[in-house]
């Protein structure tokens, strides 16, 4: 019972970390590299909110938020456009040549020592029917369903939701009803790294943070988004919370050295198996870009 | 895809040409090089072509058949470790045990191939990655290799000056050995048949073209040269740990080499090891601090000004 109240918790965690890589790939069918390095930079801002101005973690989670908010849009705008369209495999080398520059702008800033967010409240926790539930974790499980049910909303009912969503089932079509698709690119990449600055806020208030952490949060990320369904947005809860509870029964079972091995395991077999995620419809996997660009 | 086969056409005619002098002039002075310069620039050249024979490996993936192997760096970790266990444990000769542990490589990747090379895109690419970090979850938790702190190879009873050597001579003649691998497959009916997949793939299956068994082959011609790479590298080392072996960064720098030297070419991916491999040392020498973050600028002004590669303005443009 405590493991699994345990694994939901961290669940919450994991799919706020991929949220971001997932509505990206959904929209724009980009495997942004940098999604790892972003959440770092949302970690950083976090704890420089905390430890000058004493902004409480969870306060600040909009702050971090519109930051990359903002470093996500100026990157496309500036940089990612231009390959937009040039083939999958440049987006991700390109993301990755960014996420490099990311991590040692971090590094020169802030040096590569580890840090952490302590506050008042860290390390409590309440204990209900026998289950020990730390406040943090269950701040952030809330957080992270209260962002899922935010981006649905947002999806489902606002104009520029509605284009998006538009925009990612056929670029043309889109395009004829009168969507910008560049201006929706542009926002969508600003989203998903706006999502990854919240994730890390989320995560700098209960991990340590370091500017190499984003390589292992990028690899949590995509065995959520896969287990989710990739650019299955609604997926990434189910694929988190599936993950941690992977993650803790096998550790349970198996030994804690196995803890890292059994994600990946799990990923490359619901790749093979079910590459439309585990829950998912087949719609969303099915929807590459060669389809489009042969309907158009 | 008319325009690669063109440009094939042409790189051929120059090579049956007048180049074929100036490839036996490359490499007549390298292998007289080691004995004119110091151990220094001795050992960057065994780098440039360990790197070089990578992106090969990288280039017959991503540049003959379109999949994205970003996980070969899985292929390279596996056969160092394979390297210092068989000559920590046995008496085979150093030579032959480069090529069994070449082999598992291969037939690792092989095993592999079937499941995951069904998958396409992104979603091959991904799998590829984790790969690469489930084998490395795999070597840490097993005892044989040492865990985490790490595994050392035997010492062997020669001079500094002649390991060196040994390890220049590998690597040179392993780059060469791939390129003309790299030669024979285009112009042979695989290289035509992987060309094919990477234009279309149900186009492919539809002309009888048999794709997985393809595929596979060319991702075991993959793995077997960045096998081949890793277990001269171990054996050059004389250490190697999980962290090392598996280090992404062999990854982006093989990918970035690739890149650079033109997707698809033969000799590309040495040029591009040399081009790539001065800049990093330039790099090094003059900007300690902040390497990593002209790297990144490095790679993003790759991606955005040369994405087909060098090799495309050394051959003229026929419209």
């Amino acid at each position: 019972m405590q493991l699994l109240v345990n694994a939901i918790l961290t669940g919450g965690l994991y799919s706020a970390l991929a949220a971001g890589f997932s509505i990206l790939y959904g929209v724009m069918n980009v495997m942004n590299v940098a999604h790892g390095a972003f959440i770092m930079v949302g970690a950083y801002i976090s704890y420089t909110m905390f430890t000058t101005f004493n902004i409480d973690p969870f306060i600040s989670l909009p702050i971090s938020g519109l930051g990359l908010f903002i470093l996500g849009f100026i990157f496309y705008r500036y940089v990612f456009k231009r390959i937009m369209g040039a083939g999958i495999f440049m987006g991700m080398v390109i993301t990755y040549g960014f996420s490099l520059l990311l991590e040692n702008i971090i590094m020169l800033i802030y040096s590569s020592n580890y840090r952490g967010i302590t506050t008042a409240y860290s390390g409590k926790s309440f204990s209900m029917f026998d289950v020990i539930i730390p406040y943090t974790r269950l701040a952030i499980f809330l957080s992270a369903l209260l962002l899922t049910v935010l981006i649905f909303l947002f999806m489902k009912y606002s104009r520029m939701g509605k284009s998006i969503t538009a925009v990612s089932l056929n670029k043309y079509a889109a395009s004829l009803v009168g969507i910008d698709i560049n201006f929706i690119f542009n926002i969508t990449f600003a989203i998903g790294t706006g999502l990854a600055g919240i994730a890390g806020g989320l995560l700098a208030s209960v991990n340590i943070i370091y500017p190499q952490m984003g390589v292992s949060v990028l690899f949590k990320s995509f065995v959520v988004a896969v287990l989710g369904g990739l650019g299955n947005m609604s997926g990434v809860l189910i694929g988190g919370i599936l993950l941690a509870l992977f993650e803790v029964l096998g550790a349970q079972i198996l030994g804690p050295n196995y803890f890292q091995l059994i994600g990946f395991l799990l990923m490359v077999l619901v790749l093979c198996i079910r590459p439309q995620g585990v829950l998912g419809r087949k719609f969303f996997a099915s929807v590459t870009s060669k389809e489009i660009g042969t309907e158009g | 895809m008319r325009l690669f086969i063109k440009n094939l056409e042409y790189a051929k005619k120059i090579v049956e040409k007048y180049n074929l002098i100036f490839i036996f002039l490359f490499i007549l002075s390298m292998i007289l090089l080691p004995f004119f310069t110091s151990n220094y620039i001795i050992r960057m050249f065994s780098s440039i072509f360990m790197y070089a024979s990578l992106a090969v490996g990288f280039n017959i993936m991503l540049g003959y058949i379109g999949y994205a192997a970003f996980g070969n760096v899985a292929f390279f970790g596996l056969s160092a470790y394979i390297t210092a266990i068989l000559l920590n444990n046995t008496d085979i000769p150093f030579v032959i045990v480069f090529f069994i542990a070449a082999i598992i490589s291969a037939l690792y990747a092989i095993l592999l191939g079937f499941p995951i090379l069904r998958l396409r895109g992104h979603y091959f690419a991904i799998a590829t990655l984790g790969i690469a970090e489930g084998t490395r979850e795999i070597i840490t938790i097993l005892r044989i290799t040492g865990g985490g702190k790490g595994i050392s190879l035997p010492m062997m009873d020669i001079s500094i000056n002649n390991l060196y050597l040994i390890i220049y001579y590998s690597f040179f003649s392993l780059i060469i050995i791939s390129l003309l691998v790299c030669y024979y497959i285009l112009k042979k009916p695989l290289g035509y048949a992987l060309r094919t997949i990477r234009g279309d793939e149900e186009v492919a299956a539809g002309l009888g073209i048999n794709t997985t068994y393809y595929k596979v082959a060319s991702w075991g011609i993959s793995a077997f040269i960045v096998g081949l790479a890793g277990a001269i590298y171990a054996f050059w080392m004389g250490y190697i740990d999980p962290v090392s072996a598996f280090d992404p960064m062999i990854n982006v720098k093989f990918t970035v080499i690739a890149l650079l030297g033109g997707l698809g070419s033969v000799v590309g991916p040495l040029l591009g090891a040399f081009l790539f491999e001065f800049l990093s040392v330039v790099i090094w020498a003059n900007f300690l601090d902040i390497h990593l973050a002209v790297l990144g600028i490095i790679i993003m002004l790759t991606i955005i000004f040369v994405p087909r590669g060098i090799m495309r303005f050394l051959k003229p443009q026929k419209e």
